[in-house]
């Protein structure tokens, strides 16, 4: 569906994106991720048919951005950064204009609009002044407009930002369930976002990708080095040295804490230490009231990988 | 086409639906009208024929309206950020631009046909003026010429609109130009050393002088109608341009 080759992008003598490729297929839903100023808003608009690329190839749908701007933005539905509205028009107003510039009238426009609604469930709101609504209205009124053309491309420039945490869920669902249907391209800097939603994570830093890979790859390479945090009481200086000398166990920090001693257990990749330190612990006696392994999550990656 | 007709339609509502231009149409009718009949004022007993009074009275005014209804047609659009949807959108900037251009031209005609009632307003309400200069082809003269300055003047907004994405700025640049290409039109004409054909063709004032006499000539109407296209043209290339960066 997409298919991009050494893409790059200069303003003046900053390098926004450095010889960039990658592919995205059909139904995927890919996330972009990258600290603020990595180029993903530019790799994303250049996608969108806004900016031009200062050298490179982009292919969408097997029609180039640039040379097949219009059929391309056809194909396409883009929501930027911040969602920008017509704040004086009503929601439906707004789609209805949307629609007639994507080619939509008469019973075909209505009947998407009729849909679109639905689908993102402003119904309610179709009445309303842009202007009053909430972030999360206004974002799935950016969605719905994405969508009136039904495109099989979704360029998605952080949908989630500014949202509170029962919208982000909503809107996290919704691009899920859009998956089904239309290949999605996310950017975000919210890692737990993009863990949740996404099949393919491409990791963008400084211009460059650093990684791409699945999500689930992605995970499985974390959890290789997992962490293991337990409470206990008793003899600080014995207990850090006996866990350090349970098999499997690479460094033990003691983190501060109250009546309760507070140990982190590094751990080296594919091992389980809890049962050892189960037993280590109730050999000695000692009270334990918490023992966990932390699963690493893909900030851990992200840090990691972007440091 | 069907594109260009909802940019018009939402240019068009987006008029009046901003205070802005409520404020600017009531404002200008108010200041245009008390400046036409101050001048019919002044020239009771004179042989200038009424269309030119009301013509005179409408231009003064006019780079003002322009200016503010022309301010936010991209910069607006600039400062939300919406123009990155309506650039994504399956439409040209050619579209664009005539869309918006159409819109915002409907609205100052709009504005500015209840200003044809001003003399016989006037006529109604002070006894003591009489029209018997009015000559119905001389106000459809200066109706003529009105159309095409606003049509040119426009042009010229939307073009300095595309220059910047500061609202006051646009707002400057606009009425700056507006008041050169009238004041370096009187000026084309007055000036002795100009050669009377350039002055003829390129002086607005002249034109606007001739029409609202009663006199049709064909060649301002095509300077002015081939400004415009020039204009808005650029203005197109303009929106395209940072395709080509």
């Amino acid at each position: 569906m997409i298919h991009v080759r050494n893409l790059t992008k200069r303003y003046g003598k900053v390098v926004a994106l450095d010889n960039v490729s990658f592919d995205v297929e059909a139904g995927e839903i890919v996330g972009v991720l990258g600290p603020n100023g990595a180029g993903k808003s530019t790799a994303l608009r250049i996608l969108s048919t806004y900016l031009p690329a200062s050298g490179g190839t982009v292919q969408i749908a097997g029609l180039d951005v640039f040379t097949d701007s219009l059929q391309v933005r056809s194909r396409i539905g883009y929501l930027p950064e911040s969602t920008p509205l017509y704040d004086d028009m009503r929601v439906g107003e707004y789609l209805t204009y949307r629609g007639n510039l994507k080619g939509l009238f008469g019973r075909r426009l209505r009947k998407r609009l009729y849909e679109v609604l639905a689908v993102c469930g402003i119904e309610d709101a179709r009445d309303s002044v842009i202007q009053h609504l909430s972030k999360g209205y206004r974002q799935r009124v950016g969605l719905a407009d994405a969508l009136i053309h039904d495109p099989p491309l979704l360029i998605l420039d952080e949908p989630t930002i500014g949202l509170d945490p029962h919208q982000i869920r909503e809107v996290r669902e919704f691009i899920k369930g859009l998956g089904k249907r239309h290949t999605v391209l996310l950017s975000s800097h919210i890692l737990s976002e993009v863990q949740m939603t996404c099949d393919r994570v491409l990791i963008i830093q400084g211009g460059r990708i650093v990684v791409s890979d699945r999500t689930a790859n992605l995970l499985a390479l974390m959890e290789s080095g997992g962490r293991v945090v337990l409470e206990v009481q008793g003899p600080a200086e014995v207990i850090e040295r006996q866990l350090a000398a349970v098999p499997g166990v690479k460094r033990v920090t003691r983190e501060p804490g109250g009546d309760w001693l507070r140990f982190v257990c590094l751990c080296e990749g594919g091992m389980d230490v809890r049962p050892d330190v189960f037993a280590l612990v109730t050999r000695e006696g000692w009270a334990l009231r918490e023992l966990q392994a932390e699963k690493a999550n893909l900030e851990d990656v992200f840090l990691q990988l972007t440091r | 086409m069907r594109q260009v007709i909802a940019i018009w339609r939402r240019e068009m509502t987006a008029c009046f639906l901003s205070p802005v231009a409520y404020v600017t149409l009531v404002a200008f009718l108010g200041v245009s009208g008390f400046t036409f009949w101050l001048a019919c004022f002044r020239n009771e007993g004179n042989p200038e024929p009424v269309s030119v009074l009301l013509c005179g009275s409408l231009m003064f005014w006019l780079p003002i309206m322009i200016t503010v209804v022309a301010m936010r047609l991209f910069v607006e659009e600039k400062r939300s950020g919406t123009i990155e949807t309506l650039l994504t959108a399956p439409v040209t900037e050619g579209q664009i631009v005539l869309g918006k251009y159409l819109g915002a031209f409907t609205f100052l005609l709009l504005a500015l046909v209840p200003a044809l009632a001003y003399p016989f307003v006037l006529e109604r309400l002070s006894p003591a003026l009489t029209l018997e200069n009015l000559d119905l082809g001389a106000l459809l003269g200066a109706s003529v010429v009105t159309v095409l300055v606003t049509g040119t003047f426009l042009a010229i907004a939307v073009v300095a609109s595309l220059t910047t994405r500061n609202q006051i700025v646009a707002a400057i640049c606009t009425f700056f130009m507006l008041w050169l290409a009238l004041l370096g039109g009187w000026l084309l004409g007055e000036s002795h050393g100009v050669p009377a054909v350039l002055a003829d063709g390129l002086s607005i004032t002249r034109h606007i002088d001739v029409f609202s006499r009663g006199t049709l000539e064909i060649r301002p109407i095509v300077f002015h109608v081939t400004l415009t296209g020039l204009l808005l043209f650029t203005a197109v290339r303009m929106l395209e341009s940072r395709r080509w960066k």
